[in-house]
């Protein structure tokens, strides 16, 4: 009987080491994400809203949306390394930018979640086009109060013509804002073509 | 014939972790400006990549198959080395 060579056993295993890299890193990409490089943050995106916040209501740590079933704990996020909001680090949470408007107070706040993730499993606003307005969100902050926010529209603009200054306003009302991708696959882009906007409005806090 | 075959799966762990590298380094342009020292409204985030399902499940299965024909191989050919020091 021939004797296997050693030295294929060790390229075999070479072999079999760097099928397992890939293998684990599509899988952990796929499920979860790697969070995104961060930008130049707070140098360039402001006064964090998070210390206006620690002041009033509190910061924002779940989100709930009743119709869809949703509860999602909250991230708090500025920007990507390209200027982008930040989306969350996985596909159950959602982020908050936490350079515009916090929930209840003075503007929009803004809050993202994934549609899918790499695999292409639903992600926590998987769902997010079936809300209907009038519908009920709910903000729980850090100081224990719950913000009642209800649902006034829900927009799909193609995602280069996302009206950013009405998305992130901080000048007028309390409304909150959900964003997530919506419409078709752009494979040389790696993103959706539209993103869909749901508006809404606080109603009431307790 | 097993060293090619060695050989064919390193060329194709090469080209998959290039296919890799070259999927998790492409990123989404934004839709604003950013300039330095000044408070800027950002772009908006992408939140999705389903579309990407396909090729992560290509790139899976693919490296899966390696490691279960690299593993039989290392096995049959352990198996291999204890008959032939046996006799």
């Amino acid at each position: 009987m021939k004797k296997p060579s050693v030295i294929r056993i060790i390229g075999a295993t070479a072999v079999v080491l760097a099928a397992a890299i890939v293998f684990w890193n599509t899988a952990v990409r796929s499920l979860f994400y790697y969070p995104e490089t961060s930008g130049p943050e707070a140098a360039t995106m402001g006064t964090s809203a998070a210390f206006v916040a620690s002041n009033e209501s509190g910061m924002p740590v779940r989100l709930m949306i009743p119709s869809l079933g949703v509860d999602a704990a909250v991230q708090d996020v500025g920007v990507n390394a390209i200027g982008n909001m930040r989306a969350p680090s996985n596909f159950t949470d959602v982020s908050w930018y936490e350079y515009g408007a916090a929930p209840g107070a003075k503007g929009s706040a803004v809050m993202a979640g994934h549609v899918d993730n790499g695999l292409a499993l639903a992600g926590v606003f998987k769902h997010l086009s079936d809300l209907k307005p009038g519908d009920d969100l709910y903000v729980l902050t850090s100081k224990g109060m719950k913000l009642h926010f209800i649902v006034v529209a829900a927009v799909s603009y193609p995602y280069t013509s996302v009206p950013t200054d009405e998305l992130f306003n901080k000048n007028d009302g309390s409304y909150l804002n959900l964003i997530t991708c919506d419409g078709a696959w752009v494979a040389g882009q790696r993103t959706y073509d539209h993103r869909l906007v749901v508006f809404s409005s606080l109603a009431s806090s307790s | 014939m097993n060293s090619k075959l060695i050989l064919a799966a390193a060329l194709m762990i090469i080209m998959l972790i290039g296919a890799g590298i070259v999927h998790a380094q492409t990123t989404t342009p934004n839709t604003t400006s950013t300039t330095p020292g000044t408070t800027v409204t950002p772009g908006v985030p992408s939140t999705g990549a389903g579309g990407d399902a396909g090729t992560n499940g290509m790139l899976l299965g693919a490296s899966a198959l390696l490691m279960l024909l690299g593993s039989a191989y290392i096995i049959r050919s352990i198996a291999k080395n204890g008959a032939h020091e046996k006799a």
